[in-house]
């Protein structure tokens, strides 16, 4: 596919009044099935049977492991919306980007206070600086990082540049969290569904891979409705400034 | 702490940090759009 082509099919996308009525027909259909579908799987993850060897405490893994996919699924859009930013200069990938770290910032801080409070019945402790542990609190961090910058820069062309590059770098961290079971001796577990060909002969019984498979996909649409509409307030929030400065301008 | 404990913790800290972050950013839309109506209207 040619240069221009790709350029001529983001530049379609690259309206912020198309893309603002675009979000809200796809709101909905994020939202909806989000919610319908969390709440089965609550069911399904209540009606589980407990494991012969954790117990009740399995059914935490019905949430943590979600919650990781989605804290290491959101930065991944970040790091694409970073390039976006820097390399194509698309209008809407600082909001895509800027949008998705409070959420991503959220997921990542219940994967670690869940994994916690599993670890603790499970391995006898709520904490370990193992290489599993360590580099998903350092996602959580450079979430907070990232947030310190939008918030610290006023200029936000300058702000989006910043944040940017810093999330490029930190993306480093997505192979070492994947990986880091692999890498190094850790007290985490090594993933249960790692691959298409680890998920046709998983590790999981299927009355665990139901519930897990169903709040992952309910949580996975939730966070699409959530960022369209963290991206809709930023655009109007930029409006509302752009407006308001225009005014002042014109009053002075 | 009993094993039910743990659970009912992970899953209520959960259902809280989620709903506070939509309400918070479906609140966000909606304060930001109303900004928006406001000074258009006394453009």
């Amino acid at each position: 596919m040619s240069d221009a082509v790709i350029n001529s099919g983001l530049a379609a996308y690259a309206n912020p009044a198309r893309f603002m009525r675009l979000s809200q027909t796809l709101v909905p259909f994020f939202a909806l099935p989000a919610v319908a579908l969390i709440a089965y799987g609550l069911w399904l993850s209540f009606t589980a049977p407990a494991d012969y060897q954790q117990g009740e405490t399995v059914r935490i893994m019905f949430i943590h492991v979600p919650f990781a996919w989605l804290a290491m699924m959101t930065y991944s859009i970040m790091t694409i919306a970073a390039l976006g930013t820097l390399v194509w200069r698309h209008p809407l990938a600082d909001v895509a980007g800027k949008a998705a770290l409070p959420i991503g910032a959220a997921f990542t801080a219940l994967c670690l206070i869940t994994g916690s409070l599993w670890g603790r019945p499970t391995w006898g402790t709520y904490w370990v600086w193992d290489a599993r542990l360590t580099s998903v609190l350092v996602l959580f961090l450079i979430y907070l990082g990232l947030i310190a910058i939008h918030r610290a820069i006023e200029d936000k062309g300058l702000a989006a540049r910043a944040a940017a590059i810093v999330t490029l770098v930190g993306s480093i961290n997505l192979p070492i969290i994947k990986y880091s079971v692999q890498w190094w001796n850790t007290l985490h577990q090594p993933a249960s569904i790692s691959s298409l060909k680890r998920l046709a002969n998983p590790a999981l019984p299927p009355e665990y891979l139901w519930p897990l498979f169903t709040i992952a996909i309910g949580l996975t649409l939730l966070f699409f409705a959530l960022h369209l509409t963290a991206m809709r307030a930023e655009i109007w929030s930029r409006k509302a400034d752009g407006l308001s400065r225009r005014m002042a301008r014109q009053a002075g | 702490m009993d094993q039910a404990t743990f659970v009912t913790l992970s899953y209520a800290i959960s259902s809280l940090v989620i709903s506070g972050l939509a309400l918070w950013i479906f609140l966000s839309a909606r304060n930001a759009k109303a900004k928006v109506d406001q000074l258009e209207k006394q453009r």
